[in-house]
């Protein structure tokens, strides 16, 4: 289709994790499909999938089941929207998702339950698909074997003597070093994204393994920070692997890191190769004839779609906009479910659970929004991932896999 | 166990000033205090200097001693005033006998009122409001009080003074009705005795927690202001509004910043003080009025400070009460105590003398108080506070090996490294907390969600931090920040709020046990 085919049966607005499933779902289902919008939050991911890890929200444990924690939200009262979606589509929706992701070069493993990754607070996180370049991070620490971290200087952010400290205690054979890349003599700080092209050539890679080889060879694992390229992680991964002789891993590390980059070129690549209409960036405002104009730049479209999914995130990706006196959904102006008075929307303890965070959209069990009375807005508009009330995903760690599952199940529903 | 002159409790304005006019005396004395400098209501007011023209109506002797106190800082201490001069602006529907008796009043008290048009104003200020309808120019001043008391430690410390900062006065040892002995406590439970000849209580609103271990009370009340920090400067001078002194009338730029407040609780105890989401919406709305464009500007952070009041008979309300000093001679119940309580930043000076005056007199020492004269010196310790110096140098410098940790304030590795060697004065509970009151280090936009990270993995680098010790450090200032933030979430605070909420918890999990 071309972008200035106005028609489609599916517009999706919103191109973060939920919008991009979703218009890979409707593709399956042969739905002419254009998705606009920005890439949202994608760009500060650490690159894992979380299903879900912990609940109740006060829970503040983790936990290695997110089976069992889904189940116990389907018995609870809660409106989280695993509790409209069946088991087997949520585990169907996210292996589809790991399937295009890895036939696009972005290659993810998941065991079917949640895997333990270290993070760069030396911390672990429970997650439930990691990239590949993350197998050998869950088995080193999940065994404590041999292993070094290896930090570089000049990326803050980054210690590898810190996450030896945290970990350490339970960890006796963790050991902990600070490499300096000459290359990066002449700039006072770098990024992830910054080595990652660095590491593309074949000659800065032998500078990188004589740098490296020093202070490897006596442990069976190495991890390093999240550096290792952006469309070809995997590669790197295993020729630098098969060079030092070790068993390598990456470290997610803290935002702007090349974990979310490579999401977001896979998220282009991918509906790229599926021929589906991406109008990246373009912000969308829908008129009165239920038409929509689609403008970027001096680019401008306009789209009549039979169906709206509506996939425009929290406040980070502007779905929803917080006002002094309530908050507002930006493009439909559906009502809000929310806790009421400001006062009412966070806790004086940073680390409590916030009852802004169930405010969103609430639906019916098609993903359909409703009002304040429950009504259907309309029959061929639905919502989906983030902006969905009663998913604290920030404390269920749930983000990825909501997006996903809801973006599935929503799309089944279109007809 | 520690012999001393005079011990002082508190390292606010007060209690560091007292500790430099002793040690200018060459009296010997240890300050104890239980946080860290500043962490009482000098490190949390509107850091005004006041003209006195705000205490003309309801305190004219507060009036009086702020107009001659505010002359001699910005004297003896002009690196940490900006001496921006202040208008007092009465919009539509003020009090227009107040404006009319506003001259004369100050007159009375010997401070400078200058009537001026409202096109004068207006074009002095641009951002008053359009619906100003009278104004007069006064000499109001803005200070820094961390770099007051940072430098009145300096200086006192050069000066022979020792400083246990992170703790806490935990009793009196009390025999022939005089303190034979007091003991202070770190929060890690190391205790320490002092044996002091005088004791001064310079705790501001926890006076009388002190003065009740010497079995004595006093009658005070606890009142909360808060006060919003603004993500620009929103005024040249000092605006107030002109009418009888109420909530939410004054703006005090500083640096980059304004400051906008305060409002007035009756809170049971003083630490309990935190902002609420009612205070900040009635601060803007009220303070809207005479500076519009309040409305349509980013708010960065709201604060609450707790004033001592010592109560009297026919004070209407709290702002009634006068704001004047007491010093307290507790001759007769415990003859080696003084507690110094009330008053103002701004004559915090008059304060210390007066308290040592009184040390002195007990102690037969014939020595004269010197402090309205000393320059109070420019210390390193305290340079990095000042609003842009950091980046400055940082700029100048030029250096590829000395990155930025801090961005939105651009404190680089460089400044982080000083203030880790000047962090032995801290033995309080957070090394980023502590870093963030020495410098400007995560105060800006991002309010230390991503800063936080790079200095704290610097700081594991350089080996101040071993186990995990430094993820309580980082959980401890994040809920600092937090204090200070939630009851502003709208807008894009809001956005930068749910960021920091993904980053810490969603990706990092530290909420987790
Ligand atoms: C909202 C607000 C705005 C203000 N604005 C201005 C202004 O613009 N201009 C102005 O001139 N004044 C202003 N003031 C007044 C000014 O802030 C105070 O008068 C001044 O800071 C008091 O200093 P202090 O040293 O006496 O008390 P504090 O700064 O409160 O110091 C007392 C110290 O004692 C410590 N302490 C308490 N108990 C113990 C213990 N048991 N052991 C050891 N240490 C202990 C505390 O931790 C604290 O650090 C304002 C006050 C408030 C509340």
């Amino acid at each position: 289709m071309n972008k200035n085919d106005s028609e489609c049966d599916l517009l999706i607005i919103g191109a973060g994790m939920t919008g991009v499933s979703a218009a890979l779902f409707a593709n399956e289902l042969g739905l002419k499909t254009v998705i606009a919008g920005k890439t949202g939050e994608t760009l500060y991911s650490s690159g894992l999938i979380d299903l879900i890890s912990s609940f109740p929200v006060d829970d503040k444990k983790i936990h290695d089941d997110p089976w069992a924690l889904i189940n116990e939200i389907k018995k609870s009262d809660s409106e989280h929207p695993y509790s409209f979606i069946d088991n087997g589509d949520i585990e169907k929706s996210l292996k589809k998702i790991m399937t295009y992701f890895g036939d696009a070069g972005l290659q993810y493993r998941c065991n079917g339950k949640n895997s333990r990754i270290i993070t760069p607070l030396g911390h672990t996180k429970s997650t439930y698909c990691y990239p590949e370049t993350m197998e050998n991070n869950r088995i080193a620490f999940e065994n404590k074997s041999s292993c070094i971290i290896i930090g570089l200087e000049r990326l803050r952010g980054f210690s590898s003597e810190m996450i030896k400290q945290v970990l350490q205690k339970n960890w006796k054979g963790l050991e902990s070093a600070t490499v300096r890349i000459p290359y990066f003599d002449h700039m006072s700080s770098i990024y992830s994204e910054t080595v990652a092209r660095f590491l593309q050539t074949e000659k800065n890679r032998d500078t990188f393994v004589t740098l490296l080889e020093p202070l490897v060879k006596d442990y069976e694992y190495v991890g390093l920070p999240a550096v290792l390229g952006i469309h070809n992680s995997s590669y790197l991964l295993k020729d630098l692997e098969k060079r030092l002789s070790v068993k390598l891993f990456e470290i997610p590390v803290i935002p702007p890191s090349i974990t979310g980059l490579r999401l977001k070129e896979v998220f282009h690549k991918i509906l790229h190769e599926n021929g589906i209409t991406f109008l990246n960036n373009y912000i969308l405002t829908r008129n009165k004839d239920n038409s929509f104009d689609a403008n970027h730049e001096n680019n401008k479209a306009v789209i009549k779609p039979s169906n709206v999914l509506l996939a425009t995130g929290r406040f980070i990706g502007k779905g929803l906009s917080a006002k002094r006196k309530g908050i507002v959904e930006t493009v439909f102006d559906l009502n809000v479910n929310q806790p009421g008075e400001r006062v009412n929307w966070h806790s004086g303890n940073f680390f409590d659970p916030h009852e802004i965070n169930l405010a969103g959209i609430k639906t019916n069990t098609s993903f359909n929004p409703i009002d304040e009375n429950g009504k259907i807005v309309d029959k061929n508009l639905y919502a989906a991932g983030s902006i969905l009330s009663g998913n604290d995903w920030k404390r269920l760690k749930c983000g990825s896999g909501v997006a996903i599952a809801s973006a599935y199940s929503a799309v089944q529903n279109i007809k | 166990m520690i012999k001393t002159k005079v011990l002082v409790i508190g390292g606010g304005a007060t209690g560091t000033g007292v500790a430099r006019d002793l040690a200018l005396r060459g009296i010997p004395c240890v300050l104890v205090e239980k946080g860290d400098i500043d962490s009482g209501a000098s490190g949390r007011n509107h850091g005004l200097l006041h003209s006195g023209a705000r205490y003309v109506y309801s305190d004219p002797v507060s009036a009086a001693e702020c107009k001659e106190e505010g002359t001699i800082l910005k004297r003896i201490a002009p690196h940490i005033i900006e001496d921006t001069g202040g208008i007092y602006a009465a919009v539509k529907g003020d009090d227009p006998t107040f404006i009319e008796d506003f001259q004369e009043m100050c007159d009375k008290c010997g401070i400078s009122a200058e009537r001026l048009t409202v096109e004068e104003a207006l074009a002095l200020e641009p951002n008053l409001s359009k619906d100003t309808i009278a104004a007069y120019k006064v000499e109001d001043a803005s200070i820094d009080p961390f770099r007051l008391s940072i430098e009145n430690m300096s200086d006192a410390k050069n000066n022979g003074a020792k400083f246990l900062t992170g703790y806490e006065l935990k009793s009196f040892k009390i025999e022939n009705k005089k303190i034979v002995s007091a003991t202070v406590q770190t929060k890690g439970g190391k205790t320490e005795d002092i044996e002091p000849e005088i004791v001064i209580n310079a705790t501001g609103s926890w006076a009388v927690m002190i003065t009740r271990m010497a079995g004595i009370d006093i009658d005070m009340v606890f009142s909360k202001g808060s006060l919003i920090v603004t993500q620009t400067r929103l005024s040249n001078m000092v605006l107030n509004r002109l009418r009888i002194p109420d909530d939410s009338d004054i703006i005090v730029p500083g640096g980059t910043v304004s400051i906008i407040g305060t409002t007035s609780e009756r809170i049971d105890s003083p630490d309990e003080a935190y902002p609420r989401v009612e205070e900040v919406d009635k601060i803007v709305d009220e303070a809207a009025k005479l500076i519009p464009v309040l409305k349509k500007s980013r708010l960065i952070r709201v604060y609450s400070g707790v004033r001592p009041l010592i109560k009297t008979e026919n004070a209407g309300s709290d702002r009634m009460i006068g704001r004047s000093f007491s010093v307290v001679d507790h001759e007769g119940t415990v003859g080696n105590f003084i507690t110094i309580t009330g008053g103002k930043l701004t004559t915090f000076r008059l304060m210390a003398e007066k308290a040592v005056d009184l040390a002195c007199k007990k102690l037969g020492i014939n020595k004269k108080c010197t402090t309205m004269d000393m320059p109070l010196p420019d210390s390193p310790t305290a340079k990095f506070i000042k609003p842009g110096y950091s980046a400055k140098q940082w700029l100048l410098n030029n250096d590829v090996n000395d990155p930025l940790l801090c961005e939105c304030e651009m404190v680089s590795k460089s400044v982080v490294d000083s203030l880790i060697e000047t962090l032995e004065d801290h033995a309080g509970d957070s090394y980023l907390v502590a870093m963030g009151l020495r410098s400007r280090a995560t105060k800006g936009p991002c309010q230390g969600m991503f800063c936080s990270l790079r200095i704290l993995s610097y700081m594991y680098d350089k080996g101040v931090f071993k186990g995990d010790e430094g993820l309580s450090d980082l959980k401890l200032l994040l809920n600092e920040r937090w204090k200070g933030l939630h009851p502003l979430l709208w807008d894009q605070a809001m956005v930068q709020a749910e960021l920091m909420e993904a980053l810490h918890c969603g990706f990092l999990g530290t909420e987790l046990e």
